[in-house]
C-alpha cells in the first residue's frame, strides 16, 4: 500500500472510467453546460484551497480533500446535493486522515467565512459530523490517497532539475487538482505530465521568448518559496500569470516526442545550446520522455487536460458563480409550477 | 438522519435551499442492515473505542466467524455533541482497508448503522495475553519453543510488512496480538498505527504517549520527538521475553499523568529496564545525550547488564535466541535489529523451525474466547455458545490505550 501504489485502493478502486464520471454529471448538465459545471467545481476547489491556506494546511491535505470531493461527485450530481456541505466534510475528514486533525468548529467557521457571499453555510457541528458517515460510505471507506508531489520530487532529484523548474512543476500539479486527472491517471503519470509541461511544452515557449529577446521569465519566478516542502497551494493560476494559458492557444497541438513532431515549430536545436546552464535542455528532455517506459500518449492526454484548464480559466470570473449555481440549483418546485399550468391546459 | 423539517427551514439568501433530505433517504434506503448479514453471537470486550462482538455470516456457504468492532461515537462537551468519527477509527479504517497480509488481521468490510461505524474483522479465537494467562494459571507451565518461535516469527513477519509499507503500529502488546484457532498470528488493533513516510511534524506532536508502558521503548521513555519504527521492535522483544517466562520482562509502574500538557518522566519503568540491561551509556547509545530526558539519567544507580545470565535461567536454551532478544532490546534505536533482519536471524534457522500452525504438537487445549450475552447494545441474535471454562481475563491491558490526548 503506502510503499506500493499498485496494490493500493487508489490504484485498484479509484482510477476510474470516464464514462462513470460522465454518467454522474448527466443530471447537472441538464441545467448548465460543461464549462459552467467545470467552473462551479473549480470554485469549490478554490474554497477548499482557501480554507487550507487560512488554516495553514500542507498542500497534501488540501489535495486529499479535493480528491474526496471529486470522488463523491463521481457518484452524485451537484444539483441533488449541497457541495458546500460536501466540501466542509471532505476537509474535516482529510485533516484526520493526513494526521493534522482540526476541530470541526474551525472548519465550520471557515466555511461560513468563505461562503459569506454565496448563501452562507448553515450547517452546525452535528450536521457535518453526520454527513461524514455518508462521505465515508461514498468513498467506500478507501481513504488513503496518493498524490503526484512525492513522485515529482523524486523524479526532479533524479533529473537534477533546477529548483525554479521544480517549483513551477509543483504549481502545475496544484493546478491539476482543478481538473479531473487525479480520477483517471496514476499520480506518477500526472507528475510526469507536469514535468512535460514545464520541460518540453513550456521550454519551447521559453526558448521562443528568449530568442525573441523576451526579457524576464515570470513563471519560473512565480513563487516566493524555494523549498518544495513549503510550497503550498499556489498554482500558476493563483499568480496572475497567463503564460501557460497563452501557451495553450499558441501551441495547441502538442506532439508526442519522438513521434515525428519535433521538426516543425521546434526551435530547440538552435536554442538549447544557447540555454545551457538553464537546467532545461529541451532536446534532452524530449529524449528523456521518449525513453521512459511509460505510455507517452497518456502523458500527452494529461498535459492536454491540464492545459485546457488554463483556457477555461481565462474567462472564469468568480462573480459569475452565484448565477451559475442558481441555474444549476433551479428549484424543483418552480419548474413544476412552470409545467403544471401547461399540463392542466392540456387536460 | 431524519432532519427533514429542519432542512426545509434552511435558507440561503442567494440560492434555493439545498435540500439533502432526498439524498440521505436514497442512501439510507439502500444501506444493508447488519442483522441481515450477520448473526451476533455475543459480546467479547469493550474499551475506550467501543465494543467488540462475535458474529457469524448469514450467507449459507460462509461458515466463517467475525469480530465486529462497533465504535462509540466521538462526543464532546457536556451536551455530548457528536463530532464525527474518532482519529483512532479513522486510522484503523484507512490502514486496514489497504493492508492485506496473512499476519495482519483482515478487515472484511465496514458498515454504518445506528450512527456508528462497525468494522467487520476476521475472527481470531485467541490472543497472546489470553494464551500467556492460560499458561500462567493456576500454575506456570511454559510454552514449547516451537510455539514461541512460531508466534515470534509470524509477529515479525506481520510487522515487517507494516514497516515495509511505512506503517508504525505503536501499540504492540500481547493483548493486541491475535491468534487464530489454527495458531496463525494476526497483528490487530491498528487504532494507534500511522504512516511515517516523511511526516512534516515530529510524530510526538500528534500523540504525546504511544505504546503501553511495559512495552515502551527507551527512546520514548526519554522523550524522543522523532522516534522510528524501531519502537515496534522493542515491544516485540518484550513480548518475546514474556512468551518465554510468562511474565512481563519490564513490569514498571506508570507515573500518572498530572495534566494533559506535560508527559511525566517514567522513572520506575526505566529502572526496571536498567535492572536487566544495565544503564545505557554513550558507548551503547551514542546519541543518548540528545534525548530530552537525558539529564534525568544521572539520578539512577549503576547496574550491570544481566540479560544473558538471566536468559540462562529461562526454559529456552538456544544461544541464538538470546542473541536475537538482545538485538531487539538494543538501547540505540539505530542499532536495534529491524523486522526484516530479525526474520533472517540464525535463531529461525535452528530447530525447531517456526511454522504457521503455532500450536502443532502442543498437548494443551486452549479455552475459547469467552463471549457473553449480557450486552444490551447489539443483542445477540443467535444462541451464545456455551464455551467458557475460564473467566475472561480481567486485565487493564486489554482495553487501555497508551494515550493522554484525544
Amino acid at each position: 500500500m503506502a510503499a506500493n501504489f499498485w496494490t493500493s485502493s487508489h490504484c485498484t478502486h479509484w482510477i476510474l472510467d470516464r464514462r462513470r464520471v460522465a454518467e454522474a454529471m448527466k443530471e447537472d448538465l441538464e441545467y448548465v453546460n460543461i464549462d459552467t459545471l467545470t467552473k462551479i467545481k473549480m470554485w469549490y476547489y478554490g474554497i477548499i484551497g482557501k480554507i487550507g491556506k487560512r488554516l495553514q494546511f500542507r498542500q497534501q491535505v488540501v489535495a486529499t480533500a479535493i480528491v474526496y470531493f471529486k470522488r463523491f461527485y463521481t457518484k452524485n450530481s451537484m444539483r441533488s446535493t449541497d457541495p458546500s456541505l460536501v466540501a466542509a466534510t471532505c476537509i474535516y475528514l482529510a485533516c484526520k486522515i493526513e494526521e493534522c486533525p482540526q476541530h470541526i468548529k474551525h472548519i465550520i467557521q471557515e466555511m461560513k467565512h468563505a461562503l459569506a457571499n454565496l448563501g452562507g453555510f448553515d450547517y452546525d457541528t452535528s450536521k457535518v459530523a453526520e454527513f461524514e458517515f455518508y462521505l465515508l460510505e461514498e468513498l467506500e471507506f478507501y481513504l488513503i490517497v496518493y498524490h503526484p508531489y512525492r513522485d515529482l520530487t523524486l523524479i526532479a532529484k533524479d533529473l537534477k532539475l533546477e529548483e525554479s523548474n521544480l517549483q513551477t512543476a509543483w504549481f502545475v500539479l496544484n493546478d491539476s487538482y482543478r481538473t479531473d486527472v487525479c480520477l483517471f491517471y496514476a499520480p506518477h503519470m500526472i507528475a510526469l505530465a507536469a514535468l512535460y509541461i514545464i520541460c518540453v511544452v513550456h521550454a519551447e515557449q521559453y526558448n521562443d521568448n528568449n530568442n525573441n529577446g523576451g526579457s524576464g521569465h515570470s513563471i519560473a519566478n512565480s513563487g516566493s518559496s524555494s523549498n518544495p516542502n513549503t510550497m503550498d497551494d499556489s498554482g500558476i493560476l493563483g499568480h496572475n500569470n497567463i503564460h501557460l494559458a497563452q501557451l495553450n492557444s499558441s501551441n495547441s497541438v502538442i506532439k508526442a516526442p519522438g513521434a515525428g513532431g519535433g521538426s516543425q515549430n521546434n526551435p530547440t536545436t538552435s536554442s538549447s545550446s544557447s540555454n545551457e546552464g538553464q537546467g532545461i535542455n529541451n532536446r534532452n528532455m524530449v529524449q528523456w520522455f521518449a525513453d521512459l517506459n511509460v505510455d507517452i500518449e497518456e502523458i500527452i492526454e494529461i498535459t492536454q487536460e491540464i492545459l485546457s484548464l488554463y483556457s477555461i480559466w481565462k474567462d472564469y470570473e468568480e462573480e459569475q458563480v452565484p448565477a451559475m449555481m442558481q441555474a444549476l440549483k433551479m428549484e424543483f418546485d418552480e419548474s413544476y409550477e412552470l409545467i403544471d399550468p401547461q399540463l392542466e391546459a392540456m387536460q | 438522519m431524519e432532519e427533514q423539517e429542519e432542512e426545509e427551514v434552511q435558507e440561503h439568501f442567494d440560492l434555493p435551499p439545498m435540500n439533502m433530505t432526498e439524498y440521505k433517504q436514497k442512501r439510507d434506503s439502500c444501506r444493508q442492515k447488519i442483522a441481515s448479514k450477520y448473526d451476533i453471537l455475543g459480546f467479547i470486550s469493550s474499551g475506550t473505542y467501543g465494543r467488540v462482538y462475535k458474529a457469524k455470516s448469514k450467507i449459507k456457504d460462509d461458515n466463517k466467524e467475525y469480530a465486529i468492532k462497533k465504535f462509540k461515537p466521538d462526543k464532546e462537551g457536556e451536551a455530548a455533541t457528536y463530532i464525527g468519527i474518532s482519529q483512532s477509527a479513522c486510522r484503523e479504517i484507512a490502514l486496514c482497508r489497504e493492508l492485506h497480509h496473512e499476519n495482519i488481521v483482515g478487515l472484511e468490510e465496514v458498515l454504518l448503522e445506528d450512527k456508528s461505524i462497525h468494522m467487520v474483522f476476521e475472527y481470531a479465537e485467541h490472543d497472546l495475553l489470553q494464551i500467556i494467562g492460560f499458561h500462567s494459571h493456576p500454575e506456570r507451565k511454559f510454552m514449547s519453543e516451537y510455539t514461541i518461535k512460531s508466534f515470534l516469527w509470524q509477529l515479525l513477519n506481520g510487522v515487517a510488512y507494516l514497516h515495509a509499507n511505512w506503517v508504525m503500529h505503536r501499540d504492540l502488546k500481547p493483548a493486541n496480538i491475535l491468534v487464530t484457532a489454527n495458531g496463525v498470528v494476526k497483528v490487530g488493533d491498528l487504532g494507534l498505527a500511522r504512516l511515517f513516510y516523511k511526516p512534516l511534524q515530529p510524530l510526538f506532536n500528534g500523540d504525546k504517549v504511544v505504546v503501553t508502558i511495559w512495552y515502551r521503548a527507551p527512546e520514548l521513555l526519554l522523550g524522543s520527538r522523532h522516534y522510528t519504527k524501531a519502537i515496534d521492535i522493542w515491544a516485540i522483544g518484550c513480548i518475546f521475553a514474556e512468551l518465554i517466562t510468562l511474565r512481563p520482562i519490564f513490569k514498571g509502574e506508570e507515573a500518572k499523568v498530572e495534566n494533559k500538557k506535560t508527559v511525566p518522566f517514567q522513572k520506575n519503568q526505566l529502572q526496571k529496564i536498567f535492572d536487566i540491561l544495565g544503564n545505557p551509556t554513550k558507548e551503547r547509545w551514542p546519541t543518548i545525550d540528545q534525548q530530552p530526558e537525558y539529564p534525568n539519567l544521572a539520578s539512577f544507580r549503576q547496574t550491570p547488564n544481566v540479560l544473558r545470565s538471566l536468559y540462562q535461567q529461562w526454559p529456552i536454551k538456544s544461544e541464538q535466541g538470546c542473541n536475537l532478544l538482545a538485538a531487539m532490546l538494543e538501547y540505540d534505536p539505530l542499532k536495534r535489529i529491524t523486522a526484516e533482519e530479525a526474520l533472517n536471524h540464525p535463531y529461525f534457522q535452528e530447530d525447531p523451525k517456526p511454522g504457521l500452525e503455532s500450536f502443532a504438537g502442543q498437548p494443551v487445549e486452549f479455552p475459547l474466547r469467552r463471549i457473553t450475552n449480557e450486552d444490551k447494545d447489539m443483542r445477540a441474535t443467535a444462541n451464545v455458545q456455551k464455551s467458557h471454562p475460564v473467566p475472561a481475563v480481567k486485565d487493564d491491558r486489554l482495553t487501555k490505550r497508551p494515550r493522554v490526548d484525544a
